[in-house]
């Protein structure tokens, strides 16, 4: 992979843990995303500086396999966070590594990590809210003629 | 400060989901406006309204939500009070339903309409208007001009999916959208309830997040009838601005 650190624009995606998921919102696409427990688990730790190539081990302790044997299935999904623009290439930061989320003991199953998309609230979440709506009000967008 | 308030539509019988709705309005303190089908109001639905509504009058607020909740629009669409509906047509359903309410709950009942499926036209605000009605909670997807000098208070975002009502990923989103924009949304920032559609997991949710609205200190939770008696004090307050 070309990229070892990543960072999330804050400014333009916005994302929380949900229980067993993740849900992340492209604010400028407008399209989201939820990421079952394995993706939400990588995405967060690549949120909190850890480089790809040290995924496997700050998260092992999480998983009762042997998270090395799953490397092709971590770069996938860093790729695809990637590509919907939900991590970008940055910079080694100097923090130590993220300490893994609980649990400590490897209590789960390291399942493939899936990211869905969902355009379903695209026109939403795209319109700028303040200076993009017509006259009708939010959330109906300015004509172009406007 | 964010101004919110909260809709529920379709309340008609005493279903477990609208005591569970009533109480998440209980234990955290937040108003809920209850759309209230005038023409299917049981008479158990009506008691436990007009009961929850005297010991908690801040809290539970009753409107009307159309007549019927019929669809005249036919194949092309939804609406009881939309296009194909007349001005005579849409005056009669509406004083139907005021009268039914007014008679089922007296002084509980608060004249704000909701139309169902969120469609309405010019007639509708012109009976309202006609009827004494001042408040009218549309939202999306439908926005017409009000007139008539009645005040739309919209619901704008809807935490159920209505294509794939149960899927949760949609209404995590909404939430979370709703977080992160709070402070730019024009406000009142209006919620959309539908308790008979919601699942176990709905309502989850939908208690993690007022608990972390309670938590925003700058979020002020709103009926239609405090919102309208607030915008009604900041009319007077700029036409005598001397009054103390």
């Amino acid at each position: 992979m070309e990229h070892n650190i990543f960072t999330v624009d804050e400014r333009g995606v916005v994302f929380e843990r949900f229980d067993d998921e993740v849900i992340a919102i492209n604010l400028n696409t407008g399209i989201y995303y939820s990421l079952n427990g394995t993706a939400a688990d990588i995405f967060e730790s690549l949120a909190g500086g850890c480089p790809v190539t040290e995924l496997a081990t700050a998260l092992q302790p999480r998983y009762k396999e042997d998270l090395r044997l799953f490397e092709q299935d971590i770069l996938r999904i860093v790729s695809e966070l990637h590509g919907a623009l939900l991590i970008e290439p940055g910079q080694a930061n100097g923090k130590s590594l993220p300490q893994p989320l609980s649990p400590c003991h490897p209590s789960l199953t390291f399942e493939p990590p899936v990211l869905k998309v969902h355009n379903d609230l695209q026109d939403l979440f795209v319109l700028d809210p303040v200076h993009e709506v017509g006259a009708e009000g939010w959330p109906t967008p300015q004509h172009p003629q406007n | 400060m964010i101004e919110l308030f909260l809709r529920d539509d379709d309340v008609d019988s005493e279903k477990e989901s609208l005591h569970r709705l009533i109480g998440v309005a209980l234990k955290w303190h937040v108003p809920i406006s209850f759309g209230v089908i005038p023409a299917s109001l049981t008479k158990e639905a009506r008691h436990l309204l007009n009961s929850v509504k005297s010991s908690h009058p801040d809290l539970i607020e009753l409107h009307q939500h159309g007549w019927k909740h019929a669809n005249h629009e036919g194949a092309t669409g939804k609406g009881e009070f939309g296009p194909k509906r007349s001005y005579d047509q849409q005056l009669d359903d509406l004083r139907r339903g005021r009268d039914t309410l007014e008679q089922a709950f007296g002084g509980n009942f608060f004249p704000a309409f909701s139309p169902p499926w969120n469609i309405y036209t010019v007639d509708t605000t012109r009976a309202m208007r006609e009827l004494g009605f001042s408040v009218l909670s549309a939202g999306v997807p439908y926005v017409v001009p009000c007139g008539h000098n009645i005040q739309n208070y919209p619901v704008m975002l809807d935490i159920l999916n209505w294509c794939y009502p149960t899927t949760l990923e949609y209404s995590r989103a909404i939430f979370l959208y709703m977080f992160a924009k709070l402070g730019n949304l024009p406000r009142p920032v209006g919620l959309l309830l539908h308790h008979m559609e919601m699942t176990a997991e709905t309502f989850e949710l939908l208690e993690t997040q007022l608990e972390r609205l309670w938590e925003t200190e700058q979020v002020v939770f709103h009926t239609f009838e405090t919102l309208e008696g607030k915008r009604i004090r900041s009319e007077e307050a700029e036409k005598h601005p001397n009054k103390t």
